[in-house]
């Protein structure tokens, strides 16, 4: 009826979850802020979820990150997220789009 | 028959901006010699906008003390201007309804003050008799109203998913940032961008943008080496708020491969993308508790 997941179902054209794009988090950094979770509180879009004993974040929804976006990473006070390439990504993306 | 320009501000993300917005609509549903005018359209100085808005009186309606539509208005050379200032008409207290209510009354009255008045001695307009064409500015301009917003796409661009905007000018792109994104973001108070000379691949990013409400990169919608920047938005940021497709534009490329255009949707598959979005936007707010 509502068409609210329109958005992230697909982009440019492409399946959503071909697209491997989503924040990958590095658990000898990640310490959850200590219970603060800054990547968490920064994303506006369901990405994360916080786990405690002990505090880390996890990525619950990869399919909600908007790809290409990167703008968590630099929140991060233990530099423990990274993205893939975007130009293989974009290749990625291409390709799909090629075999229609 | 007096034609009369009104022109809501360009704030339509904030309550005030919105309110204007609102009753420029009304006032024109319910009478014919009302045209809306459009603060992007006048940054842009279309030719059509600019005869409406010389050869009419003009009432600015403008929602917060930024009074960027009257300024607007001012730069541009409308005389016979008069404005409605909606914060001193209404309480930001009241519903949103009521408010649009009140300053509608204003609006009407203006209106009929001056009819009744014999309409300032005829000017043709010298300033720009352009080439045959319709008229409304509308005509590049398409737009969708979801809730609050009412978010504009201007025909013969292409948009990206990251709401980014490519225009062709020859062989070069004009790229800037949607007027969706303007909106989600709110007010943008910082812009960071990259040199000219680098090259950059779609979906890379490229200098920075800081609003009220977040930071977020520039995602470049088109491969290509930057060969100018808007150095005015050092300046003044909030062009990108005030005019997305126009004057708030953010890099100019020479293009690698313009077969990525492909890739990019058109303007009426974009609008339907952001409606979308936009709605999911105003779930998330009314769920979560958003912003206030
Ligand atoms: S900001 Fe960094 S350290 Fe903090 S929770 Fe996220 S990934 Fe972990
Ligand atoms: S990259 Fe962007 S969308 Fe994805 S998790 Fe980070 S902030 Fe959220």
């Amino acid at each position: 009826m509502t068409s609210e997941s329109e958005p992230e179902k697909t982009f440019m054209g492409v399946d959503r979850t071909k697209i491997p794009w989503w924040p990958r988090i590095d658990y000898d950094r990640c310490d959850g802020c200590g219970g603060e979770y800054d990547c968490l509180k920064f994303c506006p879009h369901h990405v994360y979820r916080p786990l405690e004993n002990p505090t880390r974040i996890e990525v619950e929804n990869p399919y909600n990150c908007v790809v290409f976006c990167k703008a968590c990473q630099k929140m991060c006070p233990q530099d423990a997220i990274s993205f893939p390439e975007k130009s293989e990504i974009l290749r990625l993306i291409k390709a799909e789009r090629a075999r229609g | 028959m007096v034609k009369l320009y009104v022109l809501p501000c360009a704030g339509y993300d904030r309550p005030g901006g919105a309110i204007t917005r609102a009753v420029a609509e009304r006032i024109a549903a319910e009478d014919e010699e009302v045209t809306i005018g459009s603060v992007a359209s006048l940054s842009a100085e279309r030719p059509g906008e600019m005869r409406s808005l010389l050869s009419s009186p003009v009432i600015v309606i403008d929602g917060c003390s930024m009074n960027c539509a009257r300024k607007i208005a001012e730069t541009r050379g409308a005389r016979n201007v008069q404005t409605v200032d909606v914060t001193q008409h209404t309480d930001p207290q009241d519903p949103e309804e009521k408010r649009v209510e009140a300053v509608i009354k204003v609006v009407r009255e203006i209106l009929r003050e001056s009819r009744e008045r014999p309409a300032s001695p005829k000017r043709e307009t010298t300033a720009t008799t352009a080439a045959p064409e319709a008229g409304a500015p509308e005509e590049n301009d398409l737009s969708i109203r979801v809730d609050k917003f009412t978010m504009t796409v201007r025909r013969g661009y292409h948009y990206s998913d990251n709401d980014f905007w490519v225009s062709v000018e020859g062989d070069l792109v004009r790229v800037g940032a949607t007027d969706v994104l303007q909106q989600m973001v709110s007010d943008i108070y910082y812009v960071e961008l990259e040199e000219v000379g680098k090259t950059v691949e779609l979906g890379d990013d490229a200098g920075r943008l800081e609003s009220t409400k977040t930071a977020m990169e520039i995602i470049i919608p088109i491969s290509g080496t930057i060969v100018e920047c808007n150095e005015r938005l050092v300046d003044s940021p909030e062009l990108i708020n005030e005019s997305p497709y126009d004057e708030g534009w953010l890099y100019v490329m020479r293009p690698t491969d313009l077969t990525e255009l492909e890739l990019l949707k058109n303007a009426e598959e974009y609008l339907e993308y952001a409606a979308a979005k936009a709605r999911k936007e105003l779930e998330r707010q009314t769920s979560g508790g958003g912003d206030s």
